[in-house]
């Protein structure tokens, strides 16, 4: 892994400004995916996750809009470029990868016509007849001469889902965006799809930002992990030390509030409260609340600061207990 | 009444649901055989869990149990007496369900208050004065009586699912069946409504049918759990036992499948990879329906339906080897160590 990210986002921030007022989707959001790395990014509804992709894509649609911030990919800005150009980066630098493949794929066109169309988009066609074989042989589809000339009708969840991948991995991207890929498919494809992507994305060094709502998918696929709430990174750790030594009150409850599968039967320790009313954010911390720690600094906004190398958390108590952030600033 | 006093709350007896499926462009029709000989029994005030993935029959076999479809063969029972006697003694029984849907603002009326909705099961029954019920039902379920003046499009997802609760509940049915109820919800919420059903078994005595693809859902609030494939059962056994020790491939696939949140768990974790998909429920494999992703098929598979036998403990599966447990192990030792390598 050299020093230059892949992708380095900076300070996003999209906004929907919606006839009952501005919502802020994605506020000051910063991270940084390191070549060939997994990050992953978790939430529940409305944590700002999805739009966060879409910012980076610059697919941000009416009422919404990007900001302020930087998105930078090898060092260029994408916020700063002009559409042309973007749309040139889609699919050669960036691939995509998103939850219901009926909606990525046309329903009229025949697969391999729909993947021809993406390797003339960035002038490949020559060998286009064999470099589509290949990808569709590389994600597992049994017979991919047959297979390039179905249509998605034809063809059940799972495999339309690796279709999907093998169209967001055609022209190499150095990093593909996957934004709940697996959500939409039964477990026992979910485990095949996303054994898959873990494969392909080693094998060809692409680095991946895996976004999703499902504290055992990140478990499985990531090296780091940043966790959101409301709008904002709460808390980003790699994968281990997340689930290990989770510091955040939001990250410890959603840990401890999952069902497992090695577990019996039994009550569950919860999280009290909703997901939060975008449109009427609480001052200050965002998960006050809801937090069984909530103290009455908690009415001042926390940073997001380091606890232990690596590891951000943007809480006051777990700062105070970790020995950094200064009382009373900000 | 006809019901027998020692017989269980609800038994599915052999219970076949077959669709017709018209000849369209690209398939030629046939039969759909959505559920294909299921048995099952329930107790009062019990849980039993039905765990499957897409096609595997288990939100048709919800419908027939509320009495939404009819089956095509077999009997459905409420304390021994048939939902389907014909005249007022079925038709009685059919009313004692209730059912809660994944989609909670779907299944509310957009145009009637919260309050209104809730209030339907008693008054379908002729109760006038229905107010007092509601507010007492929505403090149950952890809403404010307020909320009985709201519309659904003004409460969360959360509140309309347990609004939707309430309303399943108030008329004091013997079983509730759950159909995905708490997919469509976000974690947090998913583990208060799943604790909130338990407090209001414990209180209100009702038997849940509580039906979802979530294995470690179901596992946390059932006291028996049935796993479903492709229309029929192939192994049942109570929780304890089903979580130490699952027996057919397809159940512990389906377990090893089920991720973990715990990174170590994930990475130390021997694949069992199921090649394909679910074949389809049109035109099911001969003998063993799991065949065509088994890792252990053999010969007998393809010839010979395999019974539900008793596997003691009260734990039965549908599988002609007794130790696929220890094989599918030795199956998955080799390419663990491959990917332990990358």
């Amino acid at each position: 892994m050299s020093d230059t990210p892949v992708l380095q986002v900076r300070q996003l921030t999209t906004r929907f400004h919606t006839p009952h007022g501005a919502v802020t989707a994605v506020d000051g959001v910063s991270f940084r995916v390191g070549r060939g790395e997994t990050l992953g990014l978790v939430g529940e509804s409305g944590s700002g996750k999805s739009v966060t992709a879409l910012s980076i894509l610059r697919l941000v649609s009416h009422p919404g809009r990007i900001e302020a911030g930087t998105v930078e990919m090898n060092g260029t800005d994408l916020l700063r470029l002009d559409e042309e150009a973007m749309r040139r980066r889609r699919g050669t630098e960036v691939g995509m990868v998103f939850q219901n493949p009926m909606t990525a794929l046309n329903p009229v066109y025949s697969v391999g016509w729909q993947m021809r169309e993406a390797l003339k988009a960035h002038g490949r066609e020559q060998d286009a007849t064999a470099l589509i074989q290949r990808a569709l042989a590389d994600v597992g589809m049994p017979d991919p001469v047959r297979q390039a000339a179905s249509f998605p009708h034809q063809m059940s969840g799972g495999m339309r889902q690796r279709v999907v991948i093998a169209m967001g991995m055609l022209n190499e991207p150095q990093l593909l965006i996957a934004d709940e890929p697996t959500t939409a498919l039964d477990v026992t494809i979910q485990a095949q799809v996303l054994d898959l992507m873990k494969r392909l994305t080693h094998d060809h060094g692409t680095a991946l930002l895996l976004i999703t709502h499902n504290m055992g998918v990140i478990a499985k696929m990531c090296d780091r992990v940043a966790v959101m709430y409301a709008g904002e990174i709460v808390e980003e750790a790699p994968v281990d030390e997340l689930f290990a030594h989770a510091r955040h009150p939001y990250t410890q409850g959603l840990l401890r509030s999952i069902p497992r599968a090695d577990q019996p039967r039994g009550k569950l320790p919860t999280l009290p409260g909703a997901p939060p009313d975008m449109g009427a954010l609480a001052v200050g911390c965002r998960f006050r609340p809801r937090c069984e720690f909530a103290q009455t600094r908690c009415a001042a906004h926390p940073d997001l600061l380091d606890a232990a190398p690596a590891h951000r958390v943007r809480c006051w108590v777990a700062q105070d207990a970790a020995g950094v952030g200064a009382p009373g600033v900000h | 009444m006809s019901t027998e006093p020692g017989a269980p709350l609800l038994a599915v007896d052999q219970v076949v649901r077959h669709f017709k499926v018209s000849a369209s462009a690209g398939s030629p029709g046939g039969t759909l055989r959505a559920v294909d000989g299921v048995s099952l029994t329930l107790a009062a005030g019990q849980t039993l869990g039905i765990v499957g993935e897409s096609g595997c029959g288990k939100s048709t076999l919800a419908r027939l149990v509320v009495g939404l479809l009819e089956p095509t063969a077999g009997v459905i029972r409420v304390r021994g007496g048939d939902i389907w006697e014909p005249g007022a003694a079925g038709r009685e029984r059919r009313r004692q369900f209730q059912m809660v849907f994944q989609n909670p603002a779907g299944s509310m009326n957009p145009r009637r208050s919260v309050g209104a909705s809730v209030a339907e099961p008693l008054q379908a029954r002729g109760v006038r004065k229905t107010d007092d019920d509601v507010a007492r039902m929505l403090e149950l379920v952890g809403l404010s009586p307020d909320m009985a003046s709201r519309m659904p499009h003004q409460i969360s997802g959360g509140q309309q699912q347990r609004a939707s609760i309430a309303r399943a509940l108030i008329a004091r049915p013997a079983l509730v069946v759950h159909d995905e109820s708490i997919a469509s919800l976000d974690i947090s919420l998913q583990a208060q409504i799943l604790n909130l059903l338990v407090d209001l078994q414990q209180s209100t005595g009702t038997a849940y049918l509580f039906i979802s693809h979530d294995l470690a859902a179901v596992q946390a609030i059932s006291h028996r759990v049935v796993v479903m494939y492709l229309g029929e059962v192939v192994e049942t056994a109570p929780a304890q036992d089903f979580a130490q020790r699952p027996l057919h491939p397809y159940t512990i696939a389906l377990r090893n499948a089920t991720l973990t949140p715990d990174p170590a768990v994930e990475r130390g974790r021997a694949k069992i990879i199921l090649r394909g998909d679910v074949p389809s429920p049109m035109n099911p494999p001969s003998g063993c329906r799991f065949r065509t992703r088994c890792p252990l098929a053999a010969p007998i598979c393809t010839q010979e339906r395999p019974a539900l036998r008793d596997a003691g403990e009260a734990h039965h599966v549908a599988c002609h080897f007794a130790d696929a447990a220890r094989r599918l192990q030795d199956a998955s030792a080799a390419p663990a160590d491959e990917v332990a390598a990358c």
